[in-house]
């Protein structure tokens, strides 16, 4: 089951793109790379380009967002009974950062586009566009729709056939060449056919009337009397 | 540290919040900590006596922590008290967090359920001065009261 968990990182190698590999908490691994954290990681100024644990860490995961919250692979939701996932949802440009440095300060000054966008930065969607009805029953009674109408064409379409064609294994021919037949190899004889025939006289036993209409008798008297 | 942790988050003191029944408080409904306390819910032997500002101090919480908290209020089966409220903003405002606050304030909201005409209004009386302080805006004058952009469900992608 490895191999086959390993074939799944096949497409990123052959990319030549890194696999990411979930931190692992042997302290006496990790203690290595988390040797001076801050003067490796950061390059730029602005808030939010700065380290936080776990950065290097999760990026090929999460890109450059920032985990605020507990979860050991951070991944963000949208939920009413997980209202505060582990990351926030947009990465940070450098109007963020600016806006940031402005959340700082007094929450008076700041815009109501300001303070929208600060929101929309750590949640993709409001709780209340969480609760709202999404019209997915348009879509199932819709899709249904189509299929009915597919149903419909098809029975029209088959439904017009020519309703005299009679196929040829119901014709009397056909019939009576097969009853000679199975009689002739005495096929079910015990419950069947070859029970009702009288073997010794060559002919139907009176019960075999009931399977007779006024057509079929003809023919059966004649086979009866061939044989 | 996820011990220190937890016991500084102290779920069981929510639950020994101070019992006044403040006036305005809509009839038929009972204050959070008169619904006792959860011992199936709280990691640690339940708090009975004091009251939960002098166990706790929320005001100076990390955001990982607050997130916590949020995360559990959204869990329990209640509606903060607005004491705990205004402690969970004056967190968010020390730890510079805008859209938390308002998210917390919409956890808030939704935790009425259908009771929410009644307690909403009864919340933002209580906690509009200290909004009012902080200069958090409330979800009226944001438009969070309704949905604002409508997303598509990941489900039906």
């Amino acid at each position: 089951m490895t191999t086959l968990n390993m074939l799944r990182c096949a497409p990123r190698a052959l990319k030549k793109q890194p696999i990411w590999v979930a931190p692992s908490r042997n302290i006496a691994l990790t203690s290595v790379n988390r040797d001076a954290p801050a003067t490796t990681g950061s390059k730029a100024v602005l808030p939010g380009h700065e380290y936080y644990p776990g950065k290097e860490e999760y990026s090929p995961v999460i890109g450059h967002r920032e985990i605020v919250g507990h979860g050991e692979i951070p991944y963000y939701t949208d939920s009413f009974t997980v209202p505060c996932p582990a990351i926030r949802f947009r990465e940070v440009d450098e109007a963020l950062g600016k806006l940031r440095e402005k959340e700082k300060g007094d929450w008076k000054l700041l815009s109501l586009e300001d303070k929208k966008t600060l929101y929309r930065a750590s949640f993709n969607s409001t709780l209340e566009e969480v609760r709202a009805p999404s019209g997915d029953w348009k879509r199932c009674i819709g899709d249904n729709a189509i299929l009915m109408a597919l149903m419909f064409l098809g029975v029209s379409v088959i439904g017009f056939a020519d309703p005299q064609y009679e196929p040829k294994t119901v014709t009397n021919e056909w019939v009576d060449a097969q009853t000679e037949y199975l009689i002739k190899r005495r096929v079910q004889p015990v419950d069947g056919i070859a029970s009702w025939y009288d073997y010794e006289n060559n002919k139907f036993k009176p019960t075999w009337s009931i399977f007779t209409t006024k057509e079929t008798s003809k023919s059966v008297k004649t086979l009866s009397e061939k044989e | 540290m996820i011990r220190s942790a937890c016991k500084r988050i102290g779920l069981s003191a929510l639950n020994a919040v101070s019992k006044q029944i403040k006036s305005g408080c809509p009839s038929g409904l009972r204050p959070y900590s008169e619904t006792g306390p959860r011992p199936h819910t709280s990691l640690y032997p339940v708090v009975s006596e004091g009251t939960w500002l002098e166990k706790n101090n929320y005001a100076q919480f990390d955001g990982w922590e607050l997130r916590q908290l949020i995360n559990f209020v959204a869990a329990d089966d209640g509606v903060p008290e607005p004491e705990i409220i205004i402690e969970v903003l004056k967190g968010c405002r020390n730890n510079n967090d805008y859209a938390l606050a308002t998210r917390f304030l919409e956890v808030v909201r939704l935790k009425g359920g259908n009771k929410m005409s009644e307690t909403w209004p009864y919340i933002m009386q209580e906690i509009g001065p200290t909004m009012q302080e902080l200069g958090i805006s409330t979800l009226k004058e944001m438009g969070y009261e309704e949905p604002e952009l409508w997303l598509e469900n990941v489900d039906d992608m």
